[in-house]
């Protein structure tokens, strides 16, 4: 999406244009689901998560004023939405404690089409995913998922880098551990895995 | 293989490119040393590539169609510029506030706020004045719950001192300059839409001068009270107020974004 074309919608919606800001919501919806899927301890809370999201988008573009970038507001609104969901959700169940995961996990198995198309490894990461801590899973979403850098992270969940940036690699230190557990990292060779290791994004 | 614990958090900034330079130096000289550190590079990078896209996301059909259509029931929030009834109040709050830091500094010399207030005046004078602020900030009929003079904070509030010095210290523990007590539901009301940092002692929020303004005033219109408990309404307790100055006429014309304060948000008992 052109970053000018984003400004247009941007300026219109502010000013009350449905049609523009539907535009908005057209451009950022694969965005905010890839967000709401996975921060939602119940995957089915994901659509009305992303519903209050652009909501409050709308009700607050007014007093938007574009100190950050547009998506990494849309995406602090959207973690906020995830957030209130699972807090009522808590409240509703008397539970003051986060949902256990691993418990949950066999109820949110990817259905046989999700499985059919997404490879062995991605679905093990998704599923680790689930069972990392809120704000470690929160972050390492949108460091891999949405490509946000440390502080537009920092800026989308109002922490600090250095804390984003010690949730990062806490997060993928429990994530390699259960993919190790259920073998999904040991597929090839150590020699080749080093390879692989120079090619990352340094 | 387990690697280095000291070089982990290396690692994982290198295969995001958010690496200093001199991080990424010594990890590359370690690297041709330790294994372990190399094949845990690997499989972060294997991780990385086993992430999926957020353009592989599915949307269900017809889901902006239904934003669209509950936005068209749903006016914008247009930015409230400092309405004049609710800059009062907000600042009849922050005036208290100051108050009750001074003579909680006076009680306790040497505490965050006490060495500030001690040295702008002798504590008396200044609650008193803090206090007439109060007064003269909320004396135009509207909120009928403003405190009425120095003593309200020498009756009530002093009889909460243990409360308010209570709060203090979890003030201070959450590094957070206000205190509301909030429930779920009115937390979610006032401040839906912001990230909090979640701490110990509770939610954390930073705000601007003017978000706390405007926050203060639908507060009121919706007759809830940013307070302690057991307090006045506008008994807010600050740890550190020396940049809340109540002498300042006009909060809501500085420069948004000028000032951030941080106000931890602690849950009311359900009743």
């Amino acid at each position: 999406m052109a970053e000018s074309m984003e400004e247009v919608w941007l300026a219109q919606a502010k000013s009350g244009d449905q049609e523009a800001f539907g535009c908005l919501v057209r451009a950022y919806e694969k965005r905010v689901f890839a967000l709401t899927r996975r921060l939602c301890v119940d995957p089915s809370d994901a659509e009305e998560a992303a519903q209050d999201a652009f909501l409050a988008v709308w009700q607050g573009l007014p007093a938007f004023r574009g100190e950050a970038r547009f998506s990494t507001w849309l995406y602090r609104l959207t973690v906020n939405a995830c957030t209130d969901i699972l807090r009522r959700r808590q409240r509703r169940s008397g539970r003051d404690e986060p949902l256990d995961r691993a418990e949950a996990l066999p109820d949110r198995a990817p259905s046989p089409q999700e499985a059919a198309e997404r490879k062995e490894l991605r679905s093990a990461i998704e599923a680790g995913l689930r069972q990392l801590p809120e704000e470690y899973r929160t972050a390492l979403v949108l460091r891999e998922i949405q490509q946000l850098s440390y502080e537009e992270i920092a800026q989308a969940t109002g922490a600090k880098s250095g804390t984003i940036k010690s949730r990062i690699s806490r997060g993928r230190g429990l994530l390699r551990k259960f993919l190790q557990e259920h073998g999904n990292l040991s597929d090839f060779p150590a020699s080749n895995r080093i390879e692989a290791g120079k090619g990352g994004r340094g | 293989m387990t690697p280095c614990e000291k070089y982990w958090e290396a690692l994982n900034a290198f295969v995001d490119g958010e690496c200093s330079p001199e991080e990424e130096n010594r990890l590359r000289a370690h690297l041709l040393e330790c294994e372990a550190c190399r094949e845990a590079l690997a499989d972060l990078t294997a991780m990385r590539d086993g992430f999926p896209s957020w353009e592989e996301e599915a949307v269900p059909e017809g889901f902006a169609d239904g934003i669209l259509q509950t936005v068209a029931g749903t006016p914008q929030q247009q930015p409230k510029k400092a309405k004049k009834r609710g800059r009062s109040a907000a600042w009849a709050s922050l005036a208290a506030c100051l108050g009750l830091m001074v003579l909680l500094g006076t009680l306790f010399p040497g505490s965050r706020g006490a060495s500030t207030a001690n040295n702008a005046a002798p504590a008396s004078g200044a609650a008193v004045t803090a206090s007439q602020a109060a007064e003269s900030q909320s004396g135009e009929g509207e909120n009928d719950r403003a405190p009425e003079g120095s003593d309200a904070y020498s009756g009530q509030a002093w009889e909460d001192q243990q409360t308010l010095l209570a709060k203090r210290d979890i003030l201070a523990q959450a590094d957070a300059d206000l205190c509301w007590t909030l429930t779920e539901d009115e937390e979610l009301n006032l401040l839906s839409g912001r990230t909090a940092e979640i701490t110990a002692e509770g939610r954390v929020y930073t705000l601007t001068m003017a978000e706390l303004t405007e926050l203060q005033a639908r507060a009121a219109e919706a007759d809830l009270a940013l307070d302690l408990p057991g307090s006045g309404p506008a008994s807010t307790a600050a740890a550190s107020g020396n940049s809340l100055d109540p002498a300042d006429p006009s909060p809501g014309e500085k420069s948004q974004g000028e000032s951030a304060y941080r106000v931890l948000v602690r849950p009311a008992e359900e009743p």
